[in-house]
């Protein structure tokens, strides 16, 4: 039998965290990494365990990493305060516990919900997401989407769903967009990724054409085309914020002094 | 005749400076703050007259505050992200000795992620600037408030200068923000929620700003500018839709 920890890191979760944890309260262990919660995110975790650590955010892979160091289980499960384990998968977990395996993480097959609908198509499906690694056999690493880091041999897949129920309101979708283009678009001009204006045009037109009607993402109805706009407008976004990175010196002026702006 | 430069802030710590720099000329700047977190009152101390610290009271509520402290006999109105050229100021102190209008348009050079928007339909985008203190007012509406000058009105020949967005980020943060009072301000009006508007009006939007207003002459950024309009469309109706949709399935 093998003991297993759940590492959730969280920033200003309130809404989100009791759901969260609720679904994993049947774990040996629960640790909440919270980044400086100015709301009650930290009291409604403190009813489910007492291991609720501050720690300055940081970036994914070092949040969990942090959460990893404070945990004794065998097995570490982590989870976003907008994730939440499904009866079905709370089964398969608890199976994986009884007996040795043989890989060294595994990804969870992650249901993506929009404005309130889970998301069955689109470019996001099948979507698989690693949460599961056994301690002391590989660490987290990269920046907005983070992953870990083991032979491929030694990751395993589990179909049960893990439930990610962001994006309640089209704000929000626009503030994590926003966040994660940035970043995205930092880690694209780090391995050296240049833009134009034909692909600025036709990358995300491509994109919502591939989620849309490739990946059949007009089979979730509204929310889900929707949804599949935004991933163009994600693509733009990337794309252009690639561009702003890497112009060289801001162009204010092309004509004479006499439009000159300073 | 006396001028009183009117400024609302909320965390402008990058722009102020420059910003009050520009005002300097005048004979009084009243600044008005929503609670700024950041550096925005340390660097605004040494320039302005008065400070003002209140709570938000929308664009136009927090400009009245602004308006009813001022007390010169003209009144500029400046946003954090604007500049005063020399010329301009040349022109303000110019009209103010010798001016016969109640009101005084000037036009805008829109700096766009570094580059000056010259078509998309941005430029002139004259706006209402200067005007006679007595009885002048700042009108309500969410988004774009504006004064009610009652008389004849001219305008500058000198534009000012507006750094619209020093990055994507920042414009998107705006974005986020207006496209949900935008929504609100619809849903308020009980304006229904039609599927044409999340097709044919951001597509009409692009056209016309990128094609009609000759948005393509201004180089990458007119085409960044323009596909962020038609996304701001998008998103508003967007909004528009969810409000309808959630006020349904309460």
């Amino acid at each position: 039998m093998y003991s297993l920890s759940v590492v959730v890191i969280t920033y200003n979760e309130e809404r989100k965290i009791k759901k969260c944890l609720e679904s994993v309260k049947w774990a040996d262990e629960i640790v909440v990494i919270d980044s400086n919660s100015t709301d009650q995110t930290r009291e409604i975790a403190l009813q489910y365990t007492d291991l609720v650590i501050e720690y300055s955010w940081k970036g994914f892979a070092k949040q969990r990493t942090f959460g990893m160091d404070q945990t004794s289980g065998d097995w570490i499960l982590f989870l976003d305060a907008d994730e939440y384990v499904t009866d079905a998968l709370k089964h398969r977990l608890q199976e994986l516990l009884t007996a040795f395996s043989p890989f060294h993480a595994f990804k969870l097959h992650r249901v993506e919900h929009f404005l309130g609908y889970p998301l069955h198509h689109g470019t996001l499906n099948p979507s698989y997401q690693p949460r599961i690694l056994s301690k002391g056999k590989g660490y987290w690493t990269g920046g907005a989407h983070a992953h870990i880091e083991v032979d491929d041999d030694l990751m395993g897949l589990i179909h049960e769903d893990l439930y990610h129920d962001s994006h309640n309101t089209i704000t929000d979708f626009i503030t994590r967009i926003n966040y994660y283009t940035t970043v995205d678009a930092e880690d694209r001009v780090k391995s050296g990724q240049r833009v134009g204006k034909l692909r600025i045009i036709f990358s995300p037109i491509g994109m919502t054409w591939k989620s849309l009607i490739v990946k059949r993402g007009y089979r979730d109805g509204f929310p889900g085309v929707l949804f599949c706009i935004g991933m163009g407008i994600y693509s733009f976004l990337r794309l252009v914020k690639v561009w702003q990175l890497t112009k060289d010196a801001p162009i204010v002026e092309r004509t004479g002094n006499d439009d000159s702006v300073s | 005749m006396s001028l009183s430069i009117i400024i609302i802030t909320k965390n402008e710590e990058n722009q102020i400076q420059d910003c009050l720099e520009s005002a300097r000329f005048a004979d009084e700047i009243i600044l008005v703050d929503s609670g700024s977190t950041d550096r925005t009152l340390d660097i605004a101390k040494s320039y302005v007259t008065q400070i003002i610290e209140t709570e938000w009271k929308g664009f136009s509520g927090t400009k009245n505050i602004a308006l009813e402290a001022a007390t010169g006999d003209w009144i500029f109105w400046l946003d954090a992200d604007e500049r005063i050229p020399t010329e301009l100021q040349n022109e303000i102190c110019e009209i103010m000795q010798n001016g016969t209008h109640e009101g005084y348009y000037v036009a805008r050079k829109a700096i766009f992620l570094g580059r000056w928007i010259k078509h998309c339909g941005w430029f002139p985008g004259y706006v209402i600037r200067l005007f006679k203190a007595k009885g002048a007012q700042f009108s309500d509406d969410q988004v774009h408030e504006s004064v009610e000058i009652d008389g004849p009105t001219s305008h500058f020949n000198t534009p000012l200068i507006h750094y619209t967005d020093l990055s994507i980020e920042h414009y998107l943060l705006k974005f986020n923000h207006y496209t949900t009072l935008g929504a609100r301000q619809l849903f308020e009006s009980n304006r229904m929620f039609h599927l044409t508007d999340l097709i044919g009006r951001p597509m009409f939007s692009f056209i016309k700003m990128y094609v009609l207003k000759l948005g393509f002459l201004d180089g990458i950024q007119g085409l960044i500018l323009c596909v962020l309009s038609a996304c701001y469309v998008f998103t508003k109706y967007a909004k528009l839709w969810l409000l309808w949709h959630q006020d349904n399935v309460k």
